[in-house]
Formats: C-alpha cells, sequence, structure tokens
C-alpha cells in the first residue's frame, strides 16, 4: 500500500515538475544571433545623461531585433537608449531603450524594427540618465570596430550581444543545442549520443522512482517498528 | 546488491554520463590546470611547475583556442563559446598533423596539488591518447564518473551505519549525495575534487562505523588509508584528520575493557596508515622544492592576521553587517546564500552560470524545511551513542568549516580577494543526506515512502533544470 503511494508520489511529482519545465521552456525569448566577441573587463566609457558612444562599422552576418549591453550604473539608476543606423548613410535603421538598472547588469534594449543582414551598421549607446552609466567593454587592441564616445576616438570597444529579431522557445532549440553539443568532442559522439542518453535519463527516472517504492516496500515489510531505531548495522 | 541500491547507481552514473559528455571542453572550474597537470604526468612523466616551460602544451593550448574555451569561461554572456562545424574540421585536420602533446609543464594554479587524482586521471587520459585533446578531455570525465558512483555508494553505506538496513534512509540519503547538480556537475569533470568528495564519503561511513561499533584494527586501518588519499588528492583533505582521531578515540572507548587492546598496538598501525603517505609526499616535495599545500602568496597591501578581524569576518559571512563593522563585500549578498547555498546545489560553468533566481529561492527554502526540523531532533538526542556519532559529524564539519574560513580570511586580507567555493563544502554533502534520511525517518510510517519519492523526484526535476540551463548558457 504504502509502496504504490510512494510511487504514485513520486510520478505525481516528476510529472508536475515536468509540466512547469514544459512550460518554461515553450516560453519564447530572443536568442543570440552574434556578438562583437569583446569581454566585458573594462570600463569602456562613462555615460551622463545624454552623452553618446557609438561602435562601427559593424557588419551584421544575420538579422537582429535587440542589442544587449552590461553597465554599471554609477551611483543612481540608469538607463540606456541604443540607436542603429546605417554605418555608410548614417541613416536610423532602429532603435530601443533599456530599462533603468542599479548595479552591474546585462541590459537588452528590443528595437523598434529588426536591422536586416549583411548591413555595415553603427551601434550608438546614449545615456538615458538620470544617473551615470558605465559600459562593459574591452581595451584589447585590434579590435576593427571603432568606438568614439562624444565624437572622439577611444581605444577598444563596448561589448555588445545582437539578438534574434525572432523569439524562440528553449525547446524549438533543443536540435540546435544539441548539434552544437556534438562539435569539439571525441569523434565517437554525434547527436544520436544525446538523445540516447536522453532516453537513458528518462530510464533513470524510472529507475529511481521503482528505487525509492521498492525501498518504501521494504520499510512497510518491517512493519510498525519504533520510530526510533537504535545505531544500526548496515 | 540490493535492487533500491543498483537501479540508483545506475540512475547516478546515468546523470553523471550526461554531464560529463553535455558540458562544453574546459568549462568546468580549473579544468584547464587539472587537465594540463595529468597531461604533464603522462607525456612528460614529471610533475607540473618548471618556470621554463609554458603552463600549458601546444596541443591544450590550440584546442582551447579552437573551442574559445579560456574566453568563454569569464565573459560567457558577451563571447560565444565556438559552435562552428567548419571550425571543429579545421581543428582536427590541425590535430591530425600532430601537435606537441608534451611540451607544456609549466607553472600551473594546479601545481601545488598532490597527485593522486591526477594519477587516476591518466588512466582516461591515456584511453584517449590515439585521439586529439578533446578524446583525451572527455575520456577523462567519463573515466572520472565511477567516482560519483562511489560518492553515492558511501552515502548509502553511511546511512546504512546509522538507521541499520532502512532501505528508504538509505535510498534518500544516497539519493540527495548522488542527485544534486553540482555534486554530479563536478564528480564529471576534472577535478580533484571528484576523488576527494568519494574518499570524504568513505571515511564519513568508516568513521561511523568505527564510532558505533568500535575501533577494530581492519577498519581503523582502512579509515586512516582513505584519509591519506584524500589529503594526496588535495589540501582540504587535512579537514578530516581531526573527526577520524576522535572517531578513533571514541571507537576505541566502545569496545569493552576486557576485549580492548593496548592503545600502542591498535592505534599505532592505523596512525601510521594515516601518516607515512603523507609524510612521504612531504619528503618528496621537499626534495623536489615544492609546497606541500597550496600558498597564498600576499600583495604589497597584505594586513596581517588579527582574531577581531577574523570574528568581523565570520559574522559578516553569516549575517549582514553591523553598523560599526568594516563592509568585507565578499559578495554581492550574503556570502552564506551565495557561496554556500548556491555554490552547493549548483553553478556552473567556471562559476559564472547559476541556476535561476527562483530556483535558488525554492533551494533556499528547501534547505530550510530539511536543516531547521533536524536540527531540532538533534537538540534532542539523549543516548551516549548516538551523541558520539553526532560530535563525530560535527567535529567533520566544524574542521573543515574552519579551514575553509581561515584560508578565505587569509586570502581577503592578503591578496583582497575571495577564495572559497560552495563547492568546498560537498565532501559533506552525504550529511545534508542523511539529515533529509532522518526527517523522512521520523515521520509516520505511511508518509516516509511519499515524502521520501517526492525529494527524489524533485532532485530529477533539478537536474533536468540545471541540464538546460547549461544548454541554454553554452548553446544558445
Amino acid at each position: 500500500m504504502i509502496s504504490r503511494r510512494t510511487g504514485v508520489a513520486f510520478s505525481v511529482a516528476l510529472l508536475i515538475g515536468i509540466a512547469l519545465l514544459a512550460w518554461s521552456g515553450s516560453k519564447y525569448e530572443p536568442a543570440r544571433a552574434f556578438s562583437l566577441e569583446l569581454p566585458f573587463d573594462h570600463p569602456s566609457a562613462t555615460l551622463p545623461a545624454g552623452r553618446r558612444a557609438c561602435e562601427g562599422p559593424i557588419q551584421s552576418p544575420m538579422a537582429f531585433g535587440a542589442v544587449r549591453a552590461f553597465v554599471l550604473p554609477a551611483g543612481s539608476p540608469a538607463a540606456l537608449e541604443i540607436i542603429v543606423s546605417d554605418a555608410d548613410t548614417g541613416r536610423v535603421i532602429a532603435r530601443g531603450q533599456t530599462p533603468a538598472v542599479v548595479g552591474f547588469s546585462a541590459v537588452t534594449a528590443t528595437l523598434n524594427a529588426p536591422v536586416p543582414p549583411s548591413r555595415r551598421v553603427t551601434v550608438c549607446l546614449i545615456g538615458g540618465g538620470p544617473g551615470r552609466i558605465v559600459l562593459g567593454g574591452s581595451s584589447a587592441a585590434g579590435n576593427p570596430v571603432r568606438l568614439r564616445v562624444a565624437g572622439r576616438s577611444v581605444p577598444g570597444g563596448v561589448s555588445l550581444v545582437m539578438l534574434e529579431a525572432r523569439r524562440q522557445s528553449f525547446i524549438s532549440l533543443l536540435p540546435t543545442i544539441i548539434n552544437r553539443a556534438t562539435l569539439f568532442r571525441p569523434g565517437w559522439v554525434g547527436a544520436w549520443t544525446f538523445w540516447t542518453l536522453a532516453l537513458a535519463l528518462a530510464g533513470a527516472a524510472l529507475a529511481l522512482g521503482v528505487a525509492v517504492a521498492r525501498a518504501a516496500f521494504d520499510e512497510e515489510l518491517r512493519g510498525q517498528e519504533a520510530p526510533s531505531p537504535p545505531a544500526g548495522r548496515a | 546488491m540490493p535492487l533500491s541500491l543498483a537501479l540508483l547507481l545506475a540512475a547516478v552514473a546515468a546523470f553523471g554520463l550526461m554531464w560529463a559528455l553535455f558540458v562544453p571542453p574546459f568549462e568546468t572550474p580549473d579544468e584547464t590546470s587539472h587537465f594540463a597537470y595529468t597531461e604533464s604526468l603522462v607525456e612528460r612523466q614529471s610533475l607540473p611547475g618548471d618556470s621554463h616551460r609554458p603552463e600549458f602544451s601546444t596541443a591544450q593550448t590550440v584546442a582551447d583556442r579552437a573551442a574559445d574555451a579560456s574566453r568563454a569561461k569569464d565573459f560567457l554572456p558577451a563571447i560565444s563559446p565556438s559552435w562552428s562545424a567548419g571550425g571543429f574540421r579545421a581543428y582536427q585536420t590541425t590535430a591530425r598533423r600532430g601537435l606537441s602533446t608534451s611540451d607544456g609543464g609549466g607553472i600551473n594554479p594546479a601545481d601545488p596539488n598532490p597527485p593522486l587524482f591526477y594519477l587516476y586521471s591518466a588512466v582516461g587520459y591515456v584511453a584517449g591518447s590515439a585521439g586529439n585533446e578533446f578524446d583525451r578531455l572527455y575520456d577523462m570525465r567519463i573515466w572520472s564518473v565511477p567516482l560519483l558512483v562511489i560518492t553515492t555508494l558511501s552515502a548509502w553505506l553511511l546511512a546504512g551505519e546509522v538507521f541499520g538496513r532502512r532501505r528508504l534512509a538509505q535510498v534518500v540519503c544516497a539519493g540527495v549525495t548522488g542527485l544534486v547538480p553540482m555534486e554530479a556537475f563536478i564528480s564529471a569533470s576534472v577535478n580533484p575534487d571528484a576523488l576527494l568528495l568519494a574518499l570524504s564519503g568513505l571515511a564519513l561511513w568508516l568513521g561511523a562505523r568505527v564510532v558505533l561499533r568500535g575501533c577494530r584494527r581492519r577498519d581503523a586501518v582502512a579509515l586512516c588509508l582513505l584519509t591519506a588519499a584524500a589529503i594526496l588528492t588535495k589540501a582540504t583533505g587535512y579537514a578530516l584528520v581531526p573527526a577520524v582521531l576522535a572517531a578513533l578515540v571514541l571507537g576505541r572507548r566502545r569496545i569493552a575493557g576486557n576485549e580492548r587492546e593496548p592503545a600502542l598496538p591498535q592505534l599505532g598501525l592505523p596512525i601510521v596508515a594515516l601518516l607515512l603517505p603523507v609524510l612521504v609526499w612531504a619528503a618528496i616535495t621537499t626534495t623536489l622544492g615544492r609546497s606541500l599545500v597550496n600558498v597564498i602568496q600576499p600583495s604589497a597591501r597584505a594586513h596581517s592576521f588579527s582574531v577581531g578581524g577574523f570574528l568581523s569576518y565570520l559574522w559578516q559571512f553569516y549575517l549582514p553587517p553591523l553598523p560599526f563593522q568594516t563592509p568585507l563585500h565578499e559578495t554581492a549578498g550574503l556570502p552564506v546564500i551565495d557561496l554556500w547555498l548556491r555554490g552547493v546545489w549548483g553553478d556552473f560553468g567556471w562559476l559564472s552560470v547559476p541556476l535561476p533566481g527562483l530556483i535558488y529561492g525554492l533551494l533556499t527554502l528547501v534547505t530550510l524545511v530539511v536543516a531547521i526540523p533536524v536540527l531540532g531532533l538533534l537538540a534532542r538526542i539523549r543516548d551516549r551513542e548516538r551523541l558520539e556519532l553526532l560530535a563525530f559529524f560535527a567535529i567533520a564539519l566544524v574542521a573543515l568549516l574552519a579551514l575553509l574560513h581561515v584560508t578565505d580570511y587569509r586570502s581577503l586580507i592578503d591578496t583582497g580577494t575571495a577564495l572559497v567555493q560552495g563547492r568546498y563544502l560537498l565532501p559533506l554533502l552525504p550529511l545534508f543526506g542523511l539529515a533529509a534520511a532522518l526527517l523522512i525517518h521520523r515521520l509516520p510510517l505511511n508518509r516516509r515512502g511519499p515524502v521520501g519519492a517526492t525529494m527524489i523526484a524533485g532532485l530529477v526535476v533539478l537536474q533536468i533544470v540545471a541540464l538546460a540551463t547549461v544548454g541554454k548558457a553554452f548553446y544558445t
């Protein structure tokens, strides 16, 4: 009886957990399109409200609809306005605004229009106030993208990540994740390995359910023993 | 072997294998250094630390660059680790031409570590030696998975020693130990912690056995050998020594006076088993001019150790700072939450891939729900045998915490940077499993199975959340 209730409790708890995971994994979020591959180990620019830092030209290998930056507001909460323009003509393609944050954060501005692929663009970040905001980036030489702060050329660059315009769920990304996980692995590892392991994990969950139900059955067999047994022997 | 145990170990091994293969190369704490240590042992038959050589071999450097591993480790949100199939093929072509695996062996953050884990890991390295660095790395990781299984088994044995053959208590204790995601993540990586966790688990089991059954020579020698092996794996192993000595003394008292051997023959052999391997290693390090344990190099702005400062540090680790204290800011929040709690449950990559904040909130709640009633139960123990067992566990806990806190404080005052991580508490995870088992054991009979089942199912879900978190961080 107890072992049956144990099995039911295990199955219900597992199913509830998996249902919550499936719900969470089906939420649509913007995936990473590409990044400038710059670490954020250096304060690249400090922007009071209204000051502008522009980075470009950036060749966009694929379309993007949001821009993420790594910021540290200095003292009071601060936001960023982001404008993406054509690097050659200066025409504004899209713009967006991040929420005001406190403390070191990765902030994302969703653009009001997607930026098409294969474009040379400039991304400008403008202090949105009320506080000053420090942009995380890299001082590394050799960055092909030029950074200008308040019109003056500055060494290094601001670390930026471009996110896809199209939102995707985690579940829809699973095949991509598995394919990427097969790279830089031993030669015998392929997508099949991870799908097989996923099946093995399903079997592992089942095995754990049986293990705990069997243990509860053993407990049941011991009957109504004293709740506090003496120190035992394994 | 009991069916429950066989199924549990098989399930833990399956999760371990997934962790070993799914985590990107060199994206576990200090894996680059631990891999380089083993590579130096196998390829040069020499310990690393030669100041005239590069830290990594050419083969490792090329592999690391191809996968963008080192660049991504600290700045994962901004750096995409390479997942270009073309990049991987180009790496394979380069690797087939032959890259030196023996030109590393330079100064390495891991080189003060004793060699025991690296000798174990060398088996995995050699198994992959026909391939490239990724073959070797992943073979080493897979070879670490049995250590996770041993750690889980040790928790089963520990619960058996404490509760008797109560399978439910054993399943819960072993399940909690083997299925906490951080335990699986670390045990399935190239890291001496994997071996330390297995040895510590076995030492806790044998220590409990000695305390409860008496200091039989065979058990005592095995306990001391395990402790010596832990010390030869990582300096944190020294934290086991006070508890092991306490177990020997308590175990000796357990044996009736007429059966008790004289102290010297009874304790002499175990003490020799503990000391001899450590002294041999100490002699080797002295001969080679190496340090016996990791040494913190003080900066020019180092402060001297003060008891008041240390107490203030301890207070601020566990509680908010008082108005008159100089804030230490070891972490953004309370270190006990940010380091101990989050770090024990799960913080992946190079501790740069945390679980979602909501999950940590739930896990804090779960930890308190287990810990608070268990503390209440422990406070009511009056039985001498149980109190002695409790003393053994308490000494193990306090010794590890003391070692970690003193080292962390020294690091803070000497270099300004914190040193402790939550994973350093994992050797005591079987005790948390034991606490969960005790809680289950004190429930009415008809509730034990369902509550234990809910715990284990919750851990399975947590494993999936953790794997998904890693997948999202590295591969999307």
